[in-house]
């Protein structure tokens, strides 16, 4: 994986990302195991993935605030440094000028006895050193780039008198303070009503957009991943388990998991008198994964070779990749949505690598029918990047 | 068609504002009927009153103004004691599962709960029930003897219903009952849901803020604003033409899984 090499620098590159935490017994858990994922300038990553599945603990351990005992290893690279061997004096730096976070609870990543003005001015004192005027002054425009209206008199409020979807807003304002190049914006809506989310995530389009943000959203709502992003990584029990760009990832998914999750999404196109493909068991825990594939018992294509082998990350070309023992039949019988049709698929985003799709050509290796048609799965491709 | 199981009729309930002068009207005449054996969806966003209308129809709030009849017997006003021999036919399954559990019982216990205060079961004959319900529901024997926190947010969930219908209820709310648990297993919950309706011939309120939930799940769907019932239609009217504003700004807000449709979106 560290071969592929993208056309433009990542922003922030992560290499075998791993937590651990001792457990009381003296063994440990691994809840994020070796985790790879390059944010490109500009890009707009999604890590989905389900409750458990590691992606907040991926966050946090990108702005290093994972504390021990828990142990953070691997590579947080980002303008050429290792983050995770920045002393925590310089790191308290990086956090908010260079890499700032958007957390899930507004109510709770505010102070409820101090005034959004003095917090907002807070974390503008901490990324650079200017007056406390100056910093005042500094809020209220952040106030009211961020859309809440009559900043001027608002900044002197406090956070119980703000709505939900506006106290996102000033820890939005506050994510912005440090001029940060990546934001990490962990469930940002998922907190709120689906109308304010709605807004929400427009607010932080236009903002990406604006200052040239790289942001990488964690969310659980595909929904809202397919509206902001341009990429998609699944995380299933501390892995990533496939990416793609957003139109490919769509269009069609390679793991068995990513495709469950998909189809057992209740959306407002589902057929009301069939039941919903639910994907049967439930998520494993991070102490107790199954031997092989950690997807294996609850997937309904899993062979016996997948209950004893541990898969690795196939590149299937496209910039998409699949952890499946099974992943180049399975991106096969989906060949016309890999570059291989006038689709094109890497065609999307800002110039996101064209790589030859190597793999996905390979013949298939089973008797699996490999003339199924890829039924119109690369329709998706060519569309998109035509966000306003 | 048949007779209505539940009626409100004008239901009003104002709450006193935090600054005492004014009152919050949480339910502002809200009507409607709910029919045996379907699916009555109240959808709505954070203090819309959803919950509100949930309690007024179980009677563990009191309306202001306005009326419930269950099963033509008006149960506005009545007390709680005469209220009892009702509430075997009306359950409720909450939001959160981990919550909602008496984390020092054991499933057996907790699902046991409404079988020993309502029935006249022995205790033998409760523990059959109580392994016939978890059947019913799709959990194993031994989840019998577990307690809450052994088990994941499904299968809490999966406790909360089969403690709902153990007592063959007539009416079951379900207030955002999968609002709480993840994608992959929500599914799991709603077929299970659904399946439970068809066998036991349950009548159902679903509440919830999610449109598509309530599309799914649904027969007919009560649009909540403010207190206020602005949409009242069948689940096909609705979606194919939906007439208030608010209800289509809630439709336009829904996040489809489709980026090929967010050059209007983003």
């Amino acid at each position: 994986m560290t071969s592929d090499v993208p056309a433009s620098e990542p922003v922030l590159s992560v290499r075998d990302l791993s937590v651990r935490f001792p457990t009381r017994g003296g063994g440990a858990i691994t809840p994020v195991r070796g985790v790879d994922l390059d944010l490109r300038r500009g890009g707009r990553l999604g890590l989905v993935g389900e409750s458990g599945s590691g992606k907040s603990l991926t966050a946090l351990a990108l702005m290093r605030l994972i504390r021990p005992p828990g142990r953070v290893s691997g590579r947080l690279l980002m303008h050429g440094r290792n983050l995770l061997e920045l002393p925590e004096r310089q790191m308290v730096r990086y956090r908010g000028s260079r890499i700032a976070m958007v957390y899930q609870n507004p109510m709770s990543a505010l102070n409820p006895v101090y005034t959004i003005g003095r917090q907002i001015a807070e974390a503008v004192r901490m990324a650079k050193p200017v007056s406390r005027r100056q910093a005042h002054s500094r809020a209220i425009e952040l106030l009211d780039e961020v859309g809440v209206p009559a900043a001027a008199r608002r900044v002197d409020s406090y956070p119980h008198e703000f709505s939900g979807g506006m106290r996102q807003r000033v820890v939005i304002a506050m994510a912005l303070a440090g001029e940060p190049d990546v934001v990490i914006a962990d469930e940002p809506t998922t907190a709120l009503d689906v109308t304010t989310q709605a807004r929400v995530i427009e607010l932080l389009g236009s903002l990406a957009d604006r200052h040239g943000l790289s942001v990488m959203l964690i969310t659980h709502d595909l929904g809202v991943a397919a509206t902001f992003c341009d990429d998609i990584h699944v995380m299933y029990a501390g892995r990533i388990v496939e990416r793609a760009d957003v139109h490919g990832f769509f269009g069609h998914q390679v793991h068995p998991y990513a495709e469950a999750l998909l189809s057992s999404v209740c959306g407002l196109d589902a057929r009301v008198d069939e039941p919903i493909p639910a994907v049967p068991g439930q998520p494993p825990l991070p102490g107790n994964l199954p031997p092989g594939c950690s997807f294996a018992p609850r997937c309904t294509a899993s062979t016996e070779r997948c209950c004893v082998e541990v898969p690795v990350p196939v590149d299937l070309g496209g910039g998409r990749e699949a952890e499946c023992l099974y992943a180049t039949q399975r991106a096969g019988q989906h060949a016309g949505a890999l570059g291989l049709g006038p689709a094109g698929g890497p065609a999307v985003g800002q110039g996101g690598p064209v790589a030859a799709p190597e793999s996905g050509l390979d013949p298939p290796e089973t008797d699996e029918d490999p003339g199924k048609p890829a039924s119109g799965a690369g329709l998706h491709a060519s569309e998109g990047s035509g966000r306003g | 068609m048949a007779e209505s199981l539940v009626v409100a009729e004008h239901l009003v309930r104002h709450f006193p504002d935090p600054s005492g002068k004014d009152v919050v009207r949480a339910v502002d005449d809200v009507s409607f009927e709910i029919r045996p054996g379907e699916t009555f969806g109240l959808v709505g966003e954070s203090g819309s009153g959803k919950s509100t209308v949930s309690r007024l129809l179980l009677g563990l709030d009191q309306p202001t103004r306005g009326l419930v009849r269950f099963d033509g017997i008006e149960i506005s006003g009545m007390s709680q004691r005469r209220l009892r021999p009702l509430r075997r036919q009306m359950q409720m399954v909450f939001q959160d599962p981990h919550a909602s559990l008496n984390r020092r019982k054991t499933v057996a216990q907790i699902i046991g709960l409404p079988l020993a205060v309502h029935s006249g079961l022995s205790r033998s004959e409760r523990d059959r029930r109580v392994r016939q319900l978890l059947d019913l529901v799709g959990l194993r024997p031994e989840f019998a003897s577990r307690y809450p926190h052994e088990m994941s947010g499904g299968q809490c969930q999966r406790v909360g219903i089969a403690r709902a219908i153990a007592l063959e209820p007539r009416l079951v709310i379900l207030d955002e009952a999968v609002s709480a648990v993840d994608v992959s297993v929500q599914a799991q919950i709603l077929n299970l849901l659904k399946d439970l309706q068809r066998q036991l011939g349950l009548t159902y309120v679903f509440v919830s803020h999610d449109l598509a939930l309530v599309r799914y799940m649904s027969d007919r769907i009560g649009v909540l604003y403010h207190g206020q019932l602005v949409e009242l239609a069948d689940r096909h009217e609705l979606f194919a033409e939906p007439r208030h504003e608010y209800t289509r700004s809630l439709l336009a807000a829904v996040p489809v899984a489709d980026p090929g449709r967010r050059a209007t979106r983003v």
